[in-house]
């Protein structure tokens, strides 16, 4: 019962785990450097902002959107919690409030996809440029700095590990928990998988979709906090680029589909670890940034084309067993 | 099939892996030079001699980017420095000059690697703090060649030791630019612009204050304002297009660097108003010399790159031989302005720092 | 026909055309300078390299698809070009400028082939394949450039796209005619009928019979050629082939197609929403420049116009 559990579990998810297993030895084997506790703690360490942004964005894609403006969101938060900080604001009371402006970003694009039936891709693309121009107007261009210890050391300090490892632990269990075991998991998946039939039962398919959104947000202010903790300075070109890609890009190699109706959050995880570690190998290599972009870009498509054979065979069995 | 097909698509990727790797490994060292105490290539008077190297330093060069030759001429710089003094550097840098936390990470995992000493460069003030701090308690010492400025304060609030730090001004860039602008419109000034790179960015901002400052002092220039080009070539042009249209009377453009330069002057060109308003780069790029020399870009101001990271490597061998003066912690590298009536010259004088100036 | 056609014409466009006309009417108002020939000059030049990328973006968002390779397919073009240029003798005459924009055009459509044989034949959902490839022909772009600034082009490939026919500016002739061939496309050949039907229902395509490898790939291919034809555009236009050109084109491009009311799970497109899209967005740029607004405030007002353009255009086709 136990090993057939694992069996199915492994065969799910061996493209992936293969992948990675596959890239870490490669790497571990041609770099003396490479499997050192170090290391291998830095790749934890720089997974954390992926995987957070990333368990945000399992139920937005589960519910077949996609939400653009979490790296831009990652921003303005940061920005604005700084300012209330500065401003002399307890450090709790200024994350509750870096997290509710997380969650009205979130609401905002919700409630335009859900009440204008608006496309998730073009709204959270609009919400992009309007957020990081916020960013850029109240941080007025400027890094700001000067944070309480307290905070930065909460979000990025060091208990044996750094304590992001700790606190993105906790939110991926959480995230588990939500995605397998709460109406609201089963929800997001049924709306991407079919919307009409979620409405036919009954789902409140706007409050759902809006929620999803807020929860989105909030993971990013979230992960402003570790953000701005980790370079003790709120930038206002935090999250520009790479940040939110990976954070699409870490749940698509995992399996999570962009049609939606799928969580896994395992799959995302290690498809956030492929990501960091493909990095952390090239610059222990000191392969030259360009070479970098390129192998990204290749393990991604070669990530997914794996998947998807793995999908059609699965799925070819099954219309076997079916005929 | 599929099973054969997903196979070699994964031999694909380790060969793809493979064949940097190999270059990277056969690439052959420099054969061990005895450098006997020389004196330091372009600083002789202040940093002095050079000690010879007691062994092969490993020494890790962290830059912002690679894309342009700004960042590859200082990478020149490093390895020129590596040729002379016999000493192992290895070179890395950030995919885009926006990927402050890769840059953080980059620094990371050069940390896992145990080299001697490290140079950075910071994209912005802070974003590498937190690494610089592990660097420190692991007792590497550290260089910080150009860009962010990691203050004193900061340095203690963090508890990071910066030994050495090389640098180029920003601000003062756009100062000269503006300062030799100014210059030439003489007593009768005008409207005068600026297109800034991408908000938020140090480089970016620095130069904007730069400007901001220097054209207060002329009050004959009348500043119109200032736009975002975010480094981007067409940005600057369709900028420069639209408001050569709103203020006819413009007689002047500052580039954030040479890029946005050249783009003002492809609308300036377009516009026809050649004759009517001067635009200056920054940077010194080849194209912006070529335009330099044909008179178009009116100047351009160098950024000692070369010359910082191989003064950088310089000190990086005295702090690590114990030689190093704590006089010269702070070293600001010299500026001038490049236009017409010198740019001959100053290319045949520098013509092994700038790999571009070759081909002129 | 055209009778019946004129009233949903204007009524699905309505608020794109009053919004374009009420930017218009206000820049006017608040700018002396709006209203000027050079000014829609410059209006023109400006929108020229979104718009052709679009009308490529407009067939493959119709088809179901979406396509993030296209700003680094602008680059790579550029750079593999501008090397071609560079390099070969005798690169200043008139069949060796040609040649080299054959390859261009060539490396461009190839590009686009290739997103389609991997959506198509290895089934990877369009984003991800295109997010692939736009890392890998960015990284292509900065490794053949060795991340630098070409420059140096022969003049006849310079004057291609820059300087004017009958007063109007050739990369703007180059975007009509290819808006006007894609309106063509779009509404008129069996290629566009079937994107709509693929992208509508796929599943029922196929079991009607038809070949959708073959179509989704042409549509991949058309979209891969223009975004080069672009890349040729703007390195023309500026007199240098950079690595890092088009970063973002992609987004610009999708949001025209969005905001003139393509549907981006596909089966219903519009060429002319498109145009009438790039228009609005360029407007919006170019009034934000002759404006004087600060820099900072640029981003946000262009998000807060495309928001704004899209919730209109809902409520329009409800």
């Amino acid at each position: 019962m136990k090993t057939g559990y694992v069996f199915t579990f492994l065969r799910k998810h061996w493209g992936i785990i293969a992948t990675l297993v596959g890239i870490s030895l490669f790497f571990g084997l041609s770099s003396q450097y490479f499997f050192t506790f170090y290391n291998l703690l830095n790749i934890l360490n720089h997974t954390t902002i992926t995987l957070i942004l990333a368990m945000g964005m399992v139920f937005v894609l589960a519910s077949g959107g996609i939400d653009l403006s979490v790296g831009s969101t990652l921003g303005f938060t940061g920005v604005a919690t700084a300012l209330i900080l500065k401003a002399g604001t307890p450090p709790l009371l200024a994350a509750l409030c870096g997290i509710g402006i997380g969650a009205l970003i979130g609401a905002v694009n919700g409630t335009i996809i859900a009440k204008f039936h608006l496309q998730p891709f073009i709204v959270t693309l609009g919400m992009l440029s309007i957020v990081r121009g916020l960013a850029l107007v109240f941080s007025n261009g400027k890094p700001i700095y000067g944070f309480p210890g307290i905070f930065t050391t909460f979000f990025a300090g060091h208990v044996g590990i750094p304590t992001n490892i700790y606190l993105t632990i906790a939110i991926v269990a959480f995230g588990s928990i939500v995605a397998n075991k709460t109406r609201f998991g089963l929800y997001a998946k049924s709306i991407g998988g079919s919307e009409a039939s979620a409405h036919i039962c009954g789902v409140n398919i706007p409050l759902i979709v809006i929620l999803i959104y807020v929860q989105s947000g909030i993971f990013a202010s979230i992960t402003s906090f570790i953000y701005m903790s980790m370079m003790d300075a709120a930038e206002p070109l935090a999250g520009l680029l790479t940040e939110w890609l990976e954070a699409i890009a870490a749940p698509i190699i995992g399996g999570n589909s962009l049609s939606g109706g799928i969580i896994t959050i395992f799959g995302t995880i290690i498809g956030a670890l492929i990501l960091a570690t493909v990095r952390s190998g090239l610059n222990i290599f000191g392969v030259q940034p360009f070479y970098q972009q390129l192998f990204i870009g290749l393990i991604i498509i070669i990530s997914v084309i794996a998947d998807s054979i793995r999908q059609r065979r699965s799925r070819l069995s099954r219309e076997r067993v079916v005929t | 099939m599929r099973k054969k097909l997903l196979c070699s698509l994964i031999a694909l990727v380790l060969l793809g892996f493979a064949v940097p790797i190999a270059f990277a490994s056969s690439e052959e060292k420099a054969p061990e030079k005895v450098v006997g105490g020389k004196m330091s290539k372009y600083l002789p008077d202040q940093i002095g001699e050079i000690p010879v190297p007691s062994k092969r330093w490993r020494i890790g060069c962290l830059e912002k980017t690679l894309i342009n030759d700004f960042w590859l001429d200082m990478k020149n710089g490093y390895e020129d420095a590596e040729k002379e003094y016999g000493v192992d550097i290895d070179i890395y840098a950030a995919p885009s000059e926006a990927d402050i936390l890769i840059q953080k990470q980059i620094l990371d995992d050069m940390i896992a690697k145990n080299y001697d000493l490290i140079c950075v460069s910071p994209i912005t003030d802070t974003n590498i703090l937190a690494a610089l701090k592990t660097a420190t308690q692991r007792n590497i010492p550290i260089i910080n060649v150009m860009d962010a400025y990691i203050s004193p304060e900061a340095q203690k609030k963090h508890g990071i030791k910066i030994a050495s730090f090389v640098t180029t001004d920003f601000a003062e860039n756009s100062r000269l630019a503006t300062r030799f602008v100014a210059e030439k419109l003489g007593k009768e000034g005008g409207e005068i612009m600026h297109i800034m790179g991408l908000p938020g960015g140090r480089a970016a901002e620095e130069r904007k204050r730069g400007y901001l400052e220097e054209v207060a002092k002329y009050p004959q220039l009348k500043n119109i304002g200032v736009w975002p080009g975010d480094w981007d070539r067409k940005k600057s042009m369709d900028i420069a297009a639209d408001v050569i249209q709103s203020h006819p009377n413009l007689r002047a453009i500052i580039g954030a660097n040479d890029t946005t330069g050249l783009g003002a002057y492809q609308a300036v060109k377009n516009a026809g108003k050649t004759n009517q308003i001067l635009v200056a780069g920054i940077d010194a790029i080849p194209d912006a010399i070529r335009s330099v020399m044909n008179d178009e870009l009116v100047c351009t101001v160098p950024f000692m790159q070369y010359q910082s990271a191989y003064i950088a490597i310089e000190s990086a061998i005295q702090i690590l031989e114990g030689k190093f003066d704590p006089a010269n912690r702070e070293i600001w590298v010299y500026q001038e302005v490049w236009h017409k009536g010198n740019i001959k010259d100053k290319v045949a004088e520098y013509k092994e720092q700038f790999s571009g100036l070759k081909d002129f | 026909m055209f009778a019946r056609s004129r009233s949903p014409f204007f009524h699905s466009y309505l608020g794109l055309i009053g919004a374009v006309v009420a930017i218009s009417v206000y820049l006017s108002i608040a700018s002396p300078y709006f209203l000027k020939v050079a000014n829609f000059v410059n209006i023109g030049n400006q929108i020229a390299i979104n718009l052709i990328i679009a009308v490529g973006m407009t067939l493959i968002i119709t088809s179901g698809g979406i396509d993030l390779s296209v700003g680094s397919n602008v680059a790579l073009t550029g750079i593999l070009v501008a090397l071609f240029y560079l390099k070969m003798p005798a690169s200043s005459t008139v069949p060796m400028v040609i040649l080299g924009m054959i390859l261009g055009l060539a490396t461009g459509t190839a590009i686009g082939i290739i997103n389609g044989l991997i959506i198509n034949t290895l089934g990877v959902p369009p984003f991800i394949a295109t997010l692939g490839t736009m890392g890998v022909m960015r990284g292509l772009a900065l490794i053949a450039s060795n991340g630098r600034v070409l420059y140096g082009m022969p003049k006849g490939f310079e004057s291609t796209f820059a300087g004017f026919i009958g007063g109007i500016p050739k990369p703007v002739i180059v975007a009509v005619v290819i808006a006007i061939i894609g309106v063509f496309i779009l509404g008129r050949t069996t290629l566009g009928r079937y994107a709509k039907a693929i992208g509508g229902n796929e599943r029922c395509v196929r079991v009607c019979g038809i070949n959708i490898e073959r179509h989704k790939i042409t549509i991949y291919a058309i979209g891969g050629c223009l975004a080069s034809i672009s890349g040729l555009a703007l390195t023309s236009m500026m007199n240098a082939a950079e690595p890092i050109a088009g970063n973002f084109y992609e987004l610009d491009a999708i949001a025209v197609v969005v905001m003139g009311g393509t549907n981006l799970m596909g089966g219903k497109g519009t060429m002319i929403g498109t145009i009438l899209g790039a228009l609005l967005l360029g407007i919006v740029r170019n009034g934000l420049n002759i404006m004087k607004v600060p820099a900072n405030y640029h981003q946000l007002l262009v998000g807060i116009i495309i928001l704004v353009a899209v919730i209109i255009g809902s409520k329009r086709s409800r």
